[in-house]
């Protein structure tokens, strides 16, 4: 109990503060989910980070449903899933109820433009920690490179990612793959 | 009828978009304002504007907002478990897959091919934040400090967010 309960503060904290979708909150939720709160291991996380692109949906969701349902079963998954739901859910309701009006208020407006460049800090360190873990030869930085490339110049990310999964079994079968990553 | 209707609409939106939130824009547009006409193009960019601008998934925060506008409250709810039913029924099986077989070999290999494209997403997402957000000198400031105090401290990042907010609201 005290553990779900705990899952789905985690997740509702980072759903109410983080602006910038799915990519801006995930590392977020590695950061407490791994280094705060030990619920799971970082080689665990980077795992279901990896095998969620393989789901439709939002990334938030799917990283928060498979890590709440490493940690602590269906129920973990159902708490961690709300979690991360609830506060956009909340945050857009109060929005229409006294009206998007308060978005353009100077203040707002202001804050929302220093807080966007700390989420381009965030995700480019999370960005460097997950590849400091995560590529550890000529191939993986090849790999993220070519992935870049394409991406930046209009292949879809779902193509990239099958593109990495099918280079992944390709230099398995051909005897090439060593260590683990 | 138009509550079964939005569940739908969102399920579908939900099942098709791979690649997150960022990926459905298009797919809501042609739902929302094409298929059902239930939002004229200029609601609709201002619905994504506002969905950027608030915290939380895209996706979930364009699916209540549309969900309010067709029908209430009631529709907010019925959009919002349209758009994440596909991710609990998918992800669930996968994770009842794949939890004891993470380290088959064959499911070992594609997570190491999968992982440099993640990382790659992670940057490419980071690159589309930063074109929208740092602009001048001011905003190029806010992300280099947030930068030092995210990789030099252990202070939450959350609060960096926040501190971030407050600096803007004060001295922008």
């Amino acid at each position: 109990m005290k553990r779900l309960l705990l899952l789905f503060r985690v997740f509702f904290v980072i759903g109410a503060f983080t602006f910038g979708g799915g990519y801006a909150m995930v590392p977020l939720m590695r950061r407490e989910l791994v280094e705060r709160y030990s619920l799971i291991k970082d080689e665990e996380f980077l795992d279901i980070f990896a095998l969620v692109q393989g789901a439709p949906g939002p990334i938030a969701v799917n990283v928060s449903l498979y890590t709440g349902f490493h940690i602590a079963g269906l129920k973990g998954a159902m708490v961690s899933v709300l979690g991360t739901v609830l506060p956009s859910f909340l945050i857009i309701l109060a929005l229409v109820a006294l009206g998007a009006r308060y978005l353009e208020l100077p203040a707002v407006v202001a804050a929302f433009r220093a807080i966007r460049p700390a989420v381009v800090a965030l995700i480019v360190a999370s960005g460097i920690s997950v590849a400091r873990r995560v590529i550890n030869d000529a191939r993986g930085l090849i790999l993220a490179l070519a992935a870049f490339l394409a991406v930046a110049f209009g292949v879809h990310p779902a193509l990239a990612v099958a593109g990495g999964a099918l280079v992944g079994v390709v230099l398995e079968r051909r005897g090439g793959s060593r260590g683990t990553a | 009828m138009e509550l079964l209707e939005l569940t739908a609409t969102f399920f579908r939106i939900g099942l098709f978009s791979f690649g997150g939130g960022y990926a459905m824009i298009p797919l809501i547009e042609v739902e929302t304002v094409l298929r059902h006409q239930w939002l004229e193009r200029v609601q609709f960019v201002d619905i994504i504007a506002i969905a950027e601008m608030t915290p939380g998934p895209i996706a979930v925060n364009s699916a209540t907002f549309v969900g309010y506008k067709v029908a209430g409250v009631a529709g907010s709810a019925a959009a919002t478990l349209g758009v994440i039913l596909p991710s609990i029924i998918i992800v669930l099986l996968l994770a009842t897959l794949f939890e004891k077989r993470r380290h088959h070999a064959y499911v070992a290999a594609v997570l190491r091919g999968v992982k440099p494209v993640v990382v790659s997403l992670i940057f490419l997402a980071g690159v589309s934040v930063f074109k929208k957000s740092i602009t001048d000198l001011p905003t190029a400031a806010v992300g280099v400090l947030a930068f030092v105090v995210t990789t030099k401290t252990r202070i939450n990042p959350i609060l960096i967010l926040v501190g971030a907010g407050v600096l803007g609201a004060l001295f922008f």
